[in-house]
């Protein structure tokens, strides 16, 4: 499903803040993305939904190398791609509502069904009862589920998350990855970037660890130290 | 329920749009409406004179009136002059009235003699025949078939009109330019909703699309405006114009033909702003991997 291949990256003409980065992700898996602040994991991500393009190596999404993916055919497979980005990213002009659908509408889902769906969502993130006022009028943790709402909202195959637990207590961070386990299950393939290793020491997924833009390894929870 | 506005509806970048088009519309409809009604006179005079002679004695001359009934009874048995008619001095410094003035002048002017000469439209006059017939009742009768003034107006009236399609073209370009300028200022207000909705998968197109339809919207209202300000500034010059009632000026009127036309420009403008807000936003978002 994501494969990176000799993988480096470079902003501007500074220096590689990702090198030789080797890694594959089969469809319906679970991973933690971990390493210190600076360390890259939100460079790595970038570079899965395509807002990033390696300076080197080869980044092959959904069996096509993206160097060779025509600009006309790279919005279909962003749609495929949830990402709850480590600020949200929240739209303080939309409803509640319209930030959620608006993934439906982009990928020009009919209204009725979008109503339903996202009010349903909506609902179940005990957000039910907001879906009109305007993000900014929200809490953080209340954004943060309003940004995980419309990551999932079209069912990706493949969900990124930068940082979902950043904002949030040891309590709503346990029960956020219990939600993306639920997606994981549903047959999503999730990436969580984090630096908590606390929290994924808890749950029983492999991680890749980036240190100084480098991969270590992808161990299996049983060695994580 | 309304679909959202998926880009803010800023009132900053975008609010001098429409009065900038209104003005450009203004321009360019006057530029167009003085082209046309230059097109349409010219016709006009052309038709006039096309068919008219004036057959001249000058007044130093001496003239008998002898000479002048002679040459009237040579035209009126030419083939193809309809009919040849002797104006009275009176008739002559009425004609001049326009120019001169009607005071104590024009009587104190020696007039040339004037035959104001039809020619059937149907048969066409042996001018050269005409010509020497003429000479042999006075050398110093002149035919003036106008020729020479009307292709100096001719001359004239084109040129200003390619003058005035180049004003509308440079309208057009100003235009241009300034949509493109308000509509990269707009992209950078927004830049990080627009690379919100590219990265959740939103075709180029369809970003385009948020701002082309807003511009649409934006310039049809700004030629509206300016179009009103026009209808009123040419129904003002043509009350000023009616008072003149001068022989060039009754010619100047549109036609219904040139009335759609202007009342098309707003349309025009409107389609220019959205298609270049269309190729700014393009041009921007292929910047972005
Ligand atoms: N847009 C950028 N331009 C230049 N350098 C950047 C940019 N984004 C990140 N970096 C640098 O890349 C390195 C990795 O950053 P990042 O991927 O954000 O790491 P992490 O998410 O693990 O904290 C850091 O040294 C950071 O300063
Ligand atoms: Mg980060």
């Amino acid at each position: 499903m994501v494969r990176f291949e000799n993988v480096g990256v470079r902003y501007g003409v500074g220096p590689e803040v990702l090198h030789d980065i080797t890694f594959h992700i089969s469809s319906a898996s679970f991973h933690f993305l971990t390493g210190a602040s600076g360390a890259g994991k939100s460079s790595l991500l970038k570079l899965m939904y395509l807002a990033l393009r390696p300076s080197r190596g080869a980044v092959t999404l959904f069996g096509k190398d993206v160097r060779n993916v025509a600009r006309a055919d790279l919005p279909a497979i962003r749609r495929r791609i949830g990402v709850v980005f480590q600020d949200f990213r929240l739209l303080d002009h939309l409803s509640v509502f319209d930030n959620v659908a608006l993934p439906l509408r982009l990928a020009g889902e009919e209204e009725r069904r979008i109503r339903n769906n996202v009010t349903e969502l909506l609902d179940w993130v005990g957000l039910g009862d907001r879906l009109d006022d305007s993000p900014s009028t929200l809490s953080g943790g209340e954004q943060q589920r309003i940004a995980i709402a419309r990551a999932v909202i079209s069912k990706p195959t493949l969900l990124l998350a930068d940082e979902p637990t950043g904002n949030v207590d040891d309590r709503i961070a346990h029960r956020l990855l219990r939600l993306f386990e639920e997606l994981h299950r549903a047959g999503t393939a999730v990436v969580v970037a984090t630096h908590n290793d606390a929290l994924v020491k808890r749950f029983p997924h492999p991680a890749l660890a980036l240190d100084d833009g480098g991969l270590r390894s992808a161990e299996p929870p049983a060695m994580a130290g | 329920m309304a679909r959202p506005d998926l880009i803010p509806d800023d009132e900053g970048a975008g609010r001098f749009l429409p009065w900038v088009v209104a003005v450009m519309v203004f321009f360019a409809a006057l530029a167009s409406a003085a082209g046309m009604s230059l097109q349409q006179a010219t016709g006009a005079w052309r038709q006039d004179l096309a068919n008219t002679l004036t057959v001249e004695l000058p007044a130093a001359g001496g003239a008998a009136p002898a000479k002048l009934a002679a040459a009237t009874k040579a035209l009126r048995e030419t083939a193809g002059v309809a009919s040849a008619d002797l104006l009275s001095q009176a008739e002559i410094a009425r004609l001049l009235q326009p120019w001169l003035g009607g005071g104590e002048l024009i009587g104190e002017l020696p007039l040339p003699h004037l035959i104001d000469v039809r020619l059937d439209p149907d048969q066409p006059a042996d001018l050269s025949l005409l010509a020497r017939r003429l000479a042999k009742i006075d050398p110093g009768l002149r035919i003036d078939d106008h020729q020479l003034w009307l292709g100096k107006l001719m001359r004239l009236s084109r040129s200003l009109q390619w003058i005035m399609l180049v004003c509308l073209v440079m309208i057009g370009f100003a235009t241009c330019a300034v949509v493109i300028f308000g509509t990269r200022a707009a992209f950078a207000a927004h830049q990080e909703v627009i690379e919100l909705l590219h990265l959740m998968g939103a075709r180029d197109g369809y970003i385009a699309g948020l701002f082309s339809w807003r511009a649409l919207a934006t310039g049809l209202r700004g030629g509206l405006i300016g179009l009103a300000v026009t209808a009123g500034a040419l129904f003002l010059l043509s009350r000023l114009a009616a008072d003149l009632e001068g022989p060039l000026f009754g010619n100047l009127s549109l036609s219904a033909l040139n009335l759609v036309s202007l009342a098309l420009l707003p349309v025009a403008a409107a389609l220019l702003t959205a298609l270049t807000a269309r190729g700014t936003v393009l041009r921007e978002l292929s910047r972005i991997p």
